[in-house]
């Protein structure tokens, strides 16, 4: 009782030992608390970030086969198809007569390889050939798309061990427009080649993949590109 | 009341105090959390960052796409245009395509202009830039594109610039399109702002006259041609140019008249300088006419953007007129229907002739004197009052008859057909030609 009643001395303070352990044991709990909110956290966090890794490499890899495809038939030397054009005749394969873009074809690769290839002149002077050098392709190998680069090896354009692609499908739109008009004689009945046609040619891109650090993470992205070189098939009468 | 409050407050602090291990446990987690919202948040911007650089990315590329689509649409279209590349009503305006991409009229070649830029020649580059009330543009005829930043706004701003540089062949011209997000960089030479992201694109542009070829007679005709003297008048045909023949009348029927003018190259016997009955022509119809003469069929031709179709239920002088005055070189016109011209007027000009494609049949009476080339289904040209001189320089093509009375003199003219084969038209891109590397 006396004790209780001595004066404490300025500045100096015990901490009780039942508050000390009180003190300990909330810390202890709100510790404990904090950390599994951080864990929590932290994993959507993580997974966040795999799904955006996921969606971003989608849509790099869309963006770099749309990019490529929207140059297919580049023909350096286009004008000569021009009839007014009064330049020097063309050399090589090319016939004066009816000249066709040596570059405009484009072709798919089937399963289990899903893919296109197709090709542009890179030719510092053009020789109307479509060189080892100017094919290109995408394809889809082992859950990795493939990427042909002229003569090289088909390049990995996505990381097999960040995502899977699942899916990779090139579906053509094509439109056809009549040249007819510009014809001065009339086509002969059932022909195939006459009259001339322009052919405006699209491809629906589609990516799906997978993400590998979380296999349920799935996205897809798709875009329509509209290839940008025109194909002009057949000739009029003559 | 003052007094009290310091008492209880005082009071108050001098309380043992309790719980002080909860203030640096609550610290450390504070800090833990914010360290976590950081770390989120950071990711977060990483995101922002790379999906805005994409953003840019294909702003700049649909700009400069925009930039190639809006050049051709300027080019095709007739009418003069002023430094801001709108419409004039001032027909001695420049049209875009005689302002940027001229034709040397010796050659017939296309010559992207230039202007003097201290030593170089540079050439004009017309540029474009969205602000909120649209795109802003400069067509420049000497120096650079002047264009006002736009301000500040949440939507975007991109800009493009062209430029037009000379293709492998005459009458083709390169068309090059820089894009970017924002006007600066490289769609604003010599500019200190920058721009975040540029593309460029370009294509071949290949020249599509309204007129396939040059008609190698005055008069050329699926039919006949009947001239008829009024009074002392006699119509006249003449072709003084030797490098077409001298050929005055080619015609798939007859020429009848006793008393018709002909003049024909020098040296050569003016009655030599018709070929009627024309095996060639009369094998053809009005649709084969039209096509080997313009290159196209009627509905195609009208179709193209420089033509101006004129409505004039029959009297259509001023119309012509009002039309002529809202092209500048690219004089295409098409009157659909019958056409009655009634002089005296004078339409079209040495230095701009005219294209009618009358898809009726046209009667003129009068004064009248035309530039250029008149296709019609019949014509009746009478020119019976005494003192009235009607002319045509160019040529005149009909599918079925023509008639001519009095005081008309039907000249085909080199020069205005050279200029109608340059001149006239569109500039169309040319497939297997765009390319962005």
């Amino acid at each position: 009782m006396a004790q209780r009643h001595l004066p404490t001395p300025a500045g100096e303070r015990g901490v009780l030992i039942v508050e000390m352990l009180m003190g300990v044991a909330v810390g202890t709990l709100v510790v404990a608390a904090a950390l599994a909110a951080w864990a929590i956290q932290s994993r959507t966090s993580s997974a966040l970030v795999a799904q955006s890794r996921l969606t971003h490499e989608l849509r790099t890899a869309t963006a770099l086969v749309a990019n490529d495809l929207r140059r297919v038939g580049y023909w350096g030397a286009s004008e000569v198809s021009v009839a007014v054009s009064g330049g020097s005749p063309p050399t090589g394969t090319v016939s004066a007569a009816t000249p066709t873009n040596p570059y405009s074809a484009i072709s798919s690769i089937a399963a289990p390889t899903p893919g296109i290839t197709f090709g542009y002149s890179r030719d510092a002077a053009e020789n109307h050939v479509l060189d080892a050098q100017e094919r290109f392709g995408f394809r889809l190998r082992d859950g990795v798309l493939e990427m042909r680069l002229g003569t090289a090896p088909w390049q990995a354009m996505t990381d097999r061990n960040t995502l899977a692609i699942e899916a990779f499908t090139l579906t053509p739109v094509e439109t056809r427009i009549d040249l007819g008009g510009s014809c001065t004689r009339a086509c002969p009945a059932a022909s195939s080649t006459c009259p001339p046609r322009q052919i405006v040619r699209s491809l629906q891109v589609r990516l799906a993949a997978r993400g590998v650090a979380q296999a349920t993470t799935v996205r897809s992205a798709s875009t329509q590109v509209r290839l940008r070189n025109d194909v002009v098939i057949g000739q009029c009468a003559v | 009341m003052h007094a009290l409050a310091v008492t209880s407050f005082q009071s108050a602090s001098a309380q043992p105090q309790r719980g002080s291990i909860a203030l640096p446990t609550l610290l450390v987690l504070l800090l833990l959390m914010g360290w976590l919202a950081l770390a989120a948040h950071r990711s977060v911007l990483v995101e922002q960052r790379s999906t805005s650089h994409q953003v840019r990315a294909a702003q700049a590329f649909e700009a400069a796409e925009a930039g190639l689509e809006w050049a051709i649409a300027q080019i095709n279209r007739p009418q003069p245009i002023d430094d801001r590349c709108s419409p004039t009503e001032r027909p001695d305006d420049l049209s875009f395509r005689e302002r940027f991409i001229p034709t040397d009229t010796s050659s017939g070649a296309l010559r992207p202009a230039t202007w003097r830029d201290g030593t170089r020649n540079t050439a004009l580059a017309p540029a474009c830039v969205r602000s909120n009330d649209g795109w802003q543009c400069s067509c420049p005829s000497n120096g650079l594109a002047s264009l006002e930043t736009p301000a500040a706004s949440n939507t975007p701003t991109p800009a493009f610039s062209i430029r037009f540089t000379p293709g492998p062949s005459p009458a083709t011209v390169r068309l090059t399109s820089t894009g970017c997000a924002s006007l600066g960089g490289a769609c604003q030479p010599m500019s200190a702002s920058t721009s975040d992201a540029s593309a460029r694109v370009e294509v071949l542009l290949g020249h599509l006259p309204g007129l396939a070829i040059t008609p190698q007679a005055a008069i050329t005709i699926l039919g006949n041609v009947e001239a008829t003297t009024v009074g002392s008048s006699t119509p006249g045909i003449h072709n003084p140019d030797g490098n077409s023949g001298g050929l005055t009348v080619q015609s798939g029927g007859a020429l009848n008249s006793a008393s018709v003018r002909l003049y024909s190259a020098p040296g050569a016997a003016p009655t030599a300088s018709t070929a009627t009955q024309d095996a060639t022509l009369a094998a053809l119809d009005a649709t084969g006419l039209f096509a080997s003469m313009f290159g196209v069929d009627l509905a195609t031709w009208v179709s193209n953007p420089a033509v101006q179709t004129i409505a004039c239920d029959n009297v259509c002088g001023a119309d012509l007129a009002r039309a002529i005055d809202r092209s500048a070189g690219n004089r295409m016109l098409h009157i659909a229907g019958d056409a009655c011209i009634d002089g005296p007027v004078t339409i079209g000009s040495p230095e701009r002739p005219v294209l009618i494609v009358v898809s009726g049949s046209a009667r003129i009476d009068g004064a009248v004197t035309i530039h250029g080339v008149l296709h019609a289904n019949a014509v009746h040209w009478s020119a019976s009052t005494p003192g009235d001189a009607a002319r045509l320089e160019g040529a005149l093509v009909s599918a079925s008859d023509i008639r001519l009375d009095g005081a008309v003199d039907i000249h085909r003219h080199a020069g205005n057909l050279s200029l109608l084969r340059q001149n006239t038209g569109s500039m169309v891109r040319v497939p297997g030609s765009w390319r962005d590397f």
